[in-house]
């Protein structure tokens, strides 16, 4: 069976699919089990400098094509993540991932200097910058900006030695372009794309919209396609790894979005439509398929589409 | 790939069709409709514009479905609040029930509002010819639930109340202790209070009875992706459980020691 490990920015994973921020990532036990199950890798849930309660329920719901989530980011703060994680990082078995979050730039800053003075780090930062600022007149997303993409990637990179991913938003013209400045700015590898939307969806007897916040983040099969051409854009634009996250619901997809120019694979909503047996299911689909090929190395179709005339 | 399943978790509106106080601060809600649910399995119930709480389910038969809640937060003060014919959303049912059994000798324990499923597996027990007794513990009289529904279904009823104002004086796992020293019990199915449930759970070990727990975790979405619910072992309850043998339950370092919040803090039992 082909073997599915490869590098990203320096680290080796076990196989490319690592479970993306948000879903299941709440306890270092959680960590483990998916891990178990055969996850390549792990993202934490947004880490957040101080406590942060999050939106009130109904915070998520899927239909067979698409999901919707506005959980609001809930977490305890660094303070208790970094015991967390201190617990769970000596014995994991694949690499961690943390992703940290801020309302202010100097947020960012702060939970970086505060992993970074972990005794066990985890293997990468990765930053999501698309949450709204709260400093922006607007509100608007940090990751809806090439300058202040650029000036959040550039903080954090000041604040920690270890490898910096910038998580992008798709609700931008110019994905490509941000995600150049962010490598300008010391980013070593780029995570697209977070949520598509917002959306919204109403319940019509109850005339309610369904999740409390109003409108979510719509991810789910439905944003695959999406989720591709971002992917495609971006690696025309930059030499650092994708971490390429959005609908992946299959083995066959995962190797597609690789091909379009990923990495590593983000997986989220597949566990919602296959349960935990996913991990399993897609690296065997995957291994298969390389096998089928002939391909020994995996790595060597990252970006394959882009060799094809 | 195929898909295991392709779930729709968008919540259905219900009227609430009747509802009665069952104890002090207990009301059972009556929707007409069915969720399919299994015994033990739980539902999402949603006040719109105000929040979603996982409950229990009391009753999922005949075209309707019962939900027994305590009015413990804000969530329940407000749903307390409704009306007859005012409406609600439900998604589920959701989770990992009880087991029924075909002609043995069942004993369910239920402590407080944790009381709210048992009736219903008590009946699949009773319909497959299964022999029910049910204990139920409550700090007081006034508090106790289901005991007239359990009557009414012809299973053997033992109460006991912590300060003695109805029943045997003390906890359940006293009266559960003398029906195991006195006769030959199949299977023990409990709900309530956590460290009711790890007692039961150890005595059922010790005396190599089958026994299943129904373990409460703060559930965000229900259907395994919050990550909210994990136990210590890795294992979501709102999928794996909230039923789950005696024999798992006891592996789980956490159990009857600590839960955890809304934001994923620890919070001791």
């Amino acid at each position: 069976m082909t073997n599915l490990s490869l590098k990203c920015s320096g680290i080796t994973f076990p196989n490319p699919l690592v479970l993306a921020s948000g879903i299941l990532g709440v306890t270092g036990a959680s960590f483990a089990h998916s891990v178990k199950k055969g996850a390549g890798g792990i993202t934490t849930k947004s880490l957040w400098k101080n406590p942060h309660p999050g939106h009130k329920n109904p915070t998520m719901f899927g239909t067979p094509e698409y999901f919707m989530n506005a959980v609001g980011l809930s977490d305890a703060g660094i303070t208790k993540a970094v015991e967390e994680l201190g617990q769970y990082l000596p014995t994991r078995k694949a690499p961690l991932i943390a992703n940290i979050v801020g309302g202010k730039k100097e947020e960012f800053r702060d939970i970086a200097i505060a992993i970074e003075a972990m005794t066990e780090k985890p293997d990468m930062l990765e930053v999501n910058i698309s949450c709204p600022n709260v400093e922006d007149e607007f509100g608007k997303p940090f990751a809806c900006e090439t300058a202040t993409a650029a000036e959040v990637t550039s903080i954090v990179r000041k604040a920690t030695t270890l490898p910096i991913a910038i998580k992008l938003s798709p609700n931008v013209t110019n994905i490509g372009k941000i995600a150049r400045a962010c490598q300008d700015a010391g980013a070593d590898a780029i995570t697209a794309i977070n949520t598509v939307g917002p959306g919204m969806r109403w319940n019509i007897d109850l005339k309610t919209p369904i999740l409390a916040n109003r409108v979510g983040g719509v991810s789910g099969p439905a944003i695959f396609p999406i989720a591709v051409k971002a992917v495609y854009d971006i690696y025309q634009s930059v030499d650092i790894p994708i971490i390429a996250t959005g609908g992946v619901n299959s083995g066959r997809e995962a190797l597609e979005i690789m091909m379009a120019g990923g990495t590593l694979v983000g997986v989220g909503t597949a566990i919602y439509y296959h349960g935990d047996d996913f991990w399993e299911k897609a690296t065997k689909e995957m291994a298969d398929w390389l096998t089928k090929e002939g391909i020994t190395d995996i790595s060597e179709i990252v970006g394959l589409f882009h060799q094809l005339k | 790939m195929t898909l295991i399943h392709a779930l729709n978790t968008e919540p259905k509106a219900f009227a609430i069709h009747d509802m009665w106080e069952e104890a002090e601060n207990i009301r059972t809600f009556v929707f007409k409709g069915t969720l399919g649910s299994k015994p033990g399995q739980f539902c999402m119930l949603w006040i719109p514009g105000y929040d979603e709480k996982p409950f229990s389910i009391a009753r999922d038969y005949d075209g309707e479905i019962w939900l027994t809640i305590c009015k413990v937060g804000p969530a329940t003060e407000k749903l307390f609040e409704f009306k007859k014919g005012n409406m609600i959303g439900l998604r589920g049912s959701f989770g990992h029930g009880f087991s029924t059994v075909k002609n043995k000798n069942i004993v369910l324990v239920g402590g407080g509002y944790g009381t709210a499923p048992l009736h219903f597996v008590g009946k699949k027990h009773q319909e497959a010819g299964s022999k029910v007794t049910m204990i139920i513990g409550a700090r007081s009289a006034n508090l106790l639930m289901h005991e007239k529904w359990c009557e009414e279904a012809g299973f053997r009823v033992l109460v006991a109340t912590n300060d003695g104002t109805k029943g045997t004086e003390g906890f359940t796992t006293h009266v559960l202790q003398d029906l195991l020293a006195k006769e030959k019990i199949d299977l023990i199915q409990t709900c309530g209070p956590e460290v009711m449930m790890k007692a039961i759970a150890q005595m059922a070990t010790d005396e190599k009875v089958a026994c299943e727990v129904s373990i409460e975790r703060y559930m965000k979405c229900g259907f395994g992706i919050c990550g909210q619910c994990v136990t210590e072992s890795g294992e979501k309850m709102c999928q794996t459980g909230p039923v789950v043998s005696a024999d798992k339950a006891l592996g789980y370092t956490d159990f009857g020691v600590f839960h955890r919040g809304s934001e994923g803090q620890r919070k001791n039992w």
